[in-house]
């Protein structure tokens, strides 16, 4: 006779991808960072492992306990096979039974912090320090990281087994940063969780705008490092604030085809206000102390999108004012470009046009799709089509993805038709 | 109703990151869910990959292991279908077949 239906677990969302960071952490912590590969062969077979039991016996009532039991039990099972730690035996069990335990529900902030400050150890190059952080906190496979960054798999994979050459070679250890260096460690920190969260935010490749996994992981990872003694600086609070502002426009930023809306296109109800304010609270708190970083001015300046009701009602004199002072501290040619936009809507059309000509000759901003298309639009506001058609068709040539074509190429079609009204003869 | 046996054999989950896996693990849900909600569902075990094969050889019978093969077994559900049309129909929504797996399905014959 067949069974009544039943009520099966649901599985939390990212529980495996969360639990092997977690995983990873605390092997790390247990057996050294030397020995990731380690900690990585134990959270694929338990998740393995997972994947074959439980179609059949359905998902237990705790699943994070489960993995967390069969994680010990796969551990001892391969130090048992490769014949490690032998002499150990007797206080490794003990720690992975404090550890790996069922009734474990923490987050191991502490051990997952350790890692990210180990896998961001300055002995890396900053593309390292990425693959890495990728690999053990985000959960990502080899696959995943190279198609994020538009790299290919062996190459990612290259880096990798470099990278734990290196931490063997230069005994790279797992532990929190002392006082002295405590600082500029968590500055590698904070510039890779930026980079990825970017990534995530714009992606540069493939046909989605927005990575959500990169982005959610980010924060996530940003709040651990902020509620934890080791990350509470201001800065560390600065960026987080920036990514619940640049993530509460999610929504918003595509259409129901996907296609990309400008920020003076999006339908601001769609905006999530509860990150919203989760930034402001974490802005709050980043104004404490005296730190100014790079983190607190791009905030400051996303604070004031999301506290302005359109597009014209928005604080531009203070948002100019930010960048002039990000400017100062940081120069980059897409934050002089982002400045310009700002001086348009307080100036008009022609003085950002003025600012941005002398840029031109810059192989860097030239070759910039949204500098191109930046131009095309002032110059479509200042009554121009023509030269404005002229440099959207330069952005053609300069997109990367399939939602930035289709957003120049819309952009294109806007413009044109006025042109074609024009023609008299 | 008859009963039918599908015999889920040795699946390949390589090279997946564990949010892959999860997402995997989703879609087994889903179709067992599914045998729940429409009342086939009778049972189901994972099989282990290694097992006991006996063989009368001569007077004697000769048992020994059975070795991991292609072939080997990843477990099964015994299910309630009107036919093997409706049986195979079910097994065809198995996710098992998306990953290099093979389902086999038998009657169970009653007496």
């Amino acid at each position: 006779m067949a069974q009544e239906p039943t009520e099966v677990s649901e599985l939390v969302a990212h529980l495996f991808r969360h639990k092997s960071a977690e995983i990873t952490a605390i092997l790390t912590r247990i057996f050294g960072f030397a020995n990731l590969d380690l900690a990585e062969d134990v959270v694929q077979e338990t998740l393995l492992k997972a994947l074959q039991q439980w179609p059949f016996s359905g998902v237990p009532k705790n699943p994070a306990g489960w993995i967390m039991q069969v994680a010990k039990n796969q551990t001892l099972d391969i130090l048992r096979r490769q014949n490690l730690f032998r002499q150990k035996e007797a206080e490794i069990t003990r720690q992975l039974e404090q550890q790996l335990s069922p009734q474990q529900n923490g987050m191991f902030a502490d051990e997952q912090l350790t890692l990210m400050f180990a896998c961001c150890h300055p002995s890396f190059p900053s593309e390292v320090q990425i693959a890495l952080t990728l690999k053990s906190l985000y959960a990502f496979s080899v696959a995943e990281i190279a198609r994020a960054f538009v790299t290919q798999e062996s190459a990612i994979a290259q880096r990798l087994v470099r990278a734990k050459r290196k931490i063997r070679e230069e005994n790279i250890q797992f532990e929190l940063p002392d006082e002295k260096h405590l600082s500029e460690r968590l500055d590698a920190a904070l510039r890779v969780l930026y980079l990825v969260f970017n990534e995530g935010y714009s992606a540069t490749q493939g046909d989605q705008l927005i990575r959500q996994d990169l982005c959610d992981e980010s924060i996530r990872l940003a709040s651990l490092l902020a509620n934890h003694h080791a990350g509470d600086f201001p800065k560390t609070h600065a960026l987080l604030a920036l990514m619940y502002f640049q993530a509460s426009r999610s929504a918003a930023r595509v259409d129901a085809e996907g296609n990309l809306l400008l920020l003076s296109e999006q339908d601001r109800a769609l905006w999530d206000r509860e990150e919203i304010t989760h930034g402001f609270d974490q802005l709050d708190q980043a104004s404490s102390g005296n730190e100014l970083s790079q983190y607190h001015l791009e905030a400051g300046i996303a604070s004031m999108h999301a506290m302005a009701s359109s597009y014209e009602q928005t604080n531009w004199r203070g948002i100019l004012s930010l960048y002039d002072t990000l400017i100062a501290l940081h120069p980059s040619p897409i934050t002089k470009l982002n400045r310009t936009v700002a001086l348009s809507m307080l100036e008009g059309p022609a003085a950002a046009i003025r600012e941005l000509e002398p840029m031109l000759s810059d192989p860097v901003i030239s070759d910039y799709y949204l500098f191109s298309a930046t131009m095309a639009d002032l110059y479509n506001r200042m009554g121009m089509p023509e030269e404005a058609e002229e440099y959207y068709n330069k952005t053609l040539q300069l997109t990367r993805t399939e939602p930035e074509r289709k957003f120049i190429l819309r952009k294109l079609s806007e413009v044109s038709p006025q042109r074609r009204g024009d023609v008299t003869e | 109703m008859p009963k039918y046996m599908l015999l889920l054999k040795h699946g390949k989950f390589e090279g997946f990151s564990p949010e892959q896996m999860q997402g995997i693990l989703d879609k087994y849900m889903s179709w067992t869910q599914k045998l729940r909600n429409e009342g086939r569902y009778i049972a189901a075990e994972e099989i282990s990959r290694d097992g006991r094969v006996l063989k009368k050889n001569g007077s004697s019978i000769i048992d020994g292991p059975y070795t991991e093969t292609k072939e080997a077994v990843g477990g099964f559900y015994l299910i309630e279908a009107k036919d093997y049309d409706e049986a195979v129909k079910i097994a065809r929504g198995c996710p098992h077949l998306e990953f290099q797996g093979e389902i086999e399905v038998h009657e169970t014959i009653p007496h």
